[in-house]
């Protein structure tokens, strides 16, 4: 759909970079940049001694927060033991700890959940069970929430990445072509007491997942620039080669897509599960409108895919915007950035930064208003915040 | 100063020279602006040397200065964010070699089109377009999600598309907008 915009984009940027200056002094560069950090060194060494906060650690399987831009409050809020469950108890947070080569999550309750001996990606909670991905395996893999099930799946490619649905009960792995065209989805339900087998298709890469039940798939895409918004009729599937009959034939009944660029706008696609494509076209419309609605509903012959569609889009809006912060970092500036890991809730909740081996880690927590920093001082051997996908109540 | 100090030091200034040009080129593209991109550079540098006696001996030396870049651009924008405008035109040498030509106007008016766009939607395409990155490794160095990098990109070719309308439109050659059948 952008192919001619695409190319403009990479011989454009290539052409403009080739512009910039040659950069004269290399050795001037390093040397300032020496310097700069002997400065901020000193800097760090002389606030340091001038007090810094104290950190409370209280026993393994516990962590603290506390908040280092309200300077009043630290004595208390050290102090007080009741703010470690309040922020337990606001984030429901889990951790991957090493336990000596082996891995393991530390749950809510303080029980260790075995992971194994691999070191993962990214560890994703779910209501049934945990997902794990690891690049250097290949792999995504599924543990049960007490860790006696597990099983792991290899990725097709290096480029494979994976994706959660929003009522967080299942996952897909998703893996473009080599030439960006389409993307193969493998979808898996995440259950507590049984295997499903997975469903698989190969659909545009301009369409992107998020969300999806047993008759209706929802996708963000680029509509606006087709349709501008228009209340009609639209042939995204043929004009762009959205193979929505792969959809059908994974036994979906319905696809809405949602623009990416205006969430409020929606296409909506009838299939026949395991017999194509039913309807020539997509009506598309304003979300929450009658028309819209009852197409949702007809087309999924499903009740629940109304709510699905909206609350695709709810999370879609809540979510699609990475937090900006106004929040000056002031000291720990440079440790925030300077950190080579960092993650960020699903729910943009809160954000994480540190570097492997750092006792504590910087968090910004995004749930305030206004947001603020707080050092957190994680369990013993932690080395990543599980990312809860449950949606918060 | 001591021997090892001393070598980390050459090593560092020997990565300085072989990679600068590099950092300048994307600090470019993503400030728009020669003396902002070179502040840029200078700070990526100075962080990336604190964080130097951890990282020279891993395979990720050039990884860690971009993701400094890239964040350190984040930082920047968050926090001007409210006071900050889109700059209009993009600052751009003089090249007299160039001829005004299709491609060249072309080429122009995308230019423009980047400078009004919010950095992260610019720094997505800069790291899709310039440094062909996947989605799944540009999530990772801006922290955001792969869907939320999909739906930045998308948002961008899309104004990119509005603005434009095709190349040649952007040239005011007139040309009927694609329609769906």
């Amino acid at each position: 759909m952008n192919g001619d915009i695409e190319a403009l984009l990479r011989s454009g940027l290539a052409e403009q970079a080739e512009r910039a200056p040659e950069t004269a002094d290399d050795a001037g560069l390093a040397d300032l940049a020496i310097a700069g950090a002997h400065r901020i060194r000193r800097r760090r060494r002389i606030g340091a001694a001038a007090g810094g906060a104290g950190l409370l650690v209280i026993g393994a399987g516990v962590f603290a927060l506390q908040p280092l831009l309200d300077m009043e409050d630290q004595g208390t809020i050290a102090a007080d033991s009741t703010s470690t469950a309040e922020a337990r108890g606001e984030f429901d947070m889990e951790f991957v700890i090493d336990t000596g080569g082996e891995y393991a999550i530390l749950n809510q309750d303080g029980d260790t959940v075995p992971i194994g001996d691999t070191e993962p990606d990214s560890v994703y909670r779910l209501q049934d069970g945990y997902v794990l991905t690891s690049s250097s395996q290949q792999t995504t893999g599924v543990v049960s929430l007490d860790g006696s099930m597990s099983s792991s799946a290899d990725w097709p490619s290096p480029d494979t990445y994976t994706t959660v649905n929003v009522d967080a009960t299942g996952y897909a792995m998703v893996t473009p072509d080599a030439d960006l065209t389409f993307e193969l989805y493998t979808l898996n339900d995440v259950a507590a007491d049984a295997v499903a087998e997975p469903t698989s298709f190969s659909v545009s890469y301009d369409l992107t997942l998020a969300n999806w039940n047993t008759s209706t798939a929802v996708f963000t895409a680029d509509l606006w620039s087709t349709t501008g918004g228009g209340e009609s009729t639209y042939y995204f599937n043929s004009e762009y080669d959205w193979n929505l009959a792969a959809l059908a034939d994974a036994g979906f009944e319905s696809v809405a897509v949602v623009d990416a660029t205006n969430t409020d706008y929606v296409c909506v696609a009838d299939l026949d599960a395991n017999g194509g494509v039913a309807r020539e076209g997509e009506e598309c419309g304003q979300v929450g409108t009658e028309r819209i609605k009852a197409d949702i509903e007809a087309t999924s012959q499903d009740d629940s895919a109304v709510a699905l569609v909206d609350d695709t889009v709810d999370h879609f809006q809540n979510t699609v915007y990475y937090p900006m912060s106004e929040l000056d970092l002031g000291d720990y500036e440079d440790e925030y950035f300077n950190a080579g890991i960092m993650f960020v809730d699903p729910f943009n909740r809160w954000e994480m930064s540190y570097n492997r081996g750092d006792t504590t880690w910087l968090m910004i927590d995004y749930s305030e208003d206004p947001a603020y920093m707080t050092i957190l001082s994680p369990p013993s051997g932690a080395v990543m915040p599980v990312m809860d996908y449950i949606p918060p109540e | 100063m001591s021997e090892v100090k001393s070598s980390q030091d050459e090593e560092f200034r020997e990565y300085v020279a072989a990679r600068s040009a590099a950092l300048h080129r994307a600090a470019y593209l993503l400030t728009g602006n020669w003396a902002t991109a070179e502040d840029l550079v200078q700070t990526t540098l100075t962080k990336t040397y604190l964080a130097w006696s951890r990282i020279r001996t891993t395979d990720s030396v050039d990884a860690y200065a971009r993701r400094i870049l890239y964040n350190t651009n984040a930082s920047w924008w968050r926090k001007r964010s409210n006071r900050e405008k889109p700059t209009e035109v993009f600052e751009d040498r003089a090249d007299l070699s160039r001829d005004f030509t299709e491609h060249g106007a072309v080429r122009d008016a995308m230019w423009r089109h980047i400078a009004a766009l919010p950095k992260r939607q610019r720094a997505v395409l800069v790291l899709r377009y310039y440094e062909n990155r996947s989605d799944a490794q540009i999530a990772e160095i801006l922290g955001i999600s792969i869907g939320t990098v999909k739906s930045q990109a998308s948002r961008a070719l899309a104004g990119m598309r509005k603005r434009l309308g095709t190349p040649a439109a952007a040239l005011g050659v007139a040309m009927e907008p694609r329609e769906a059948a």
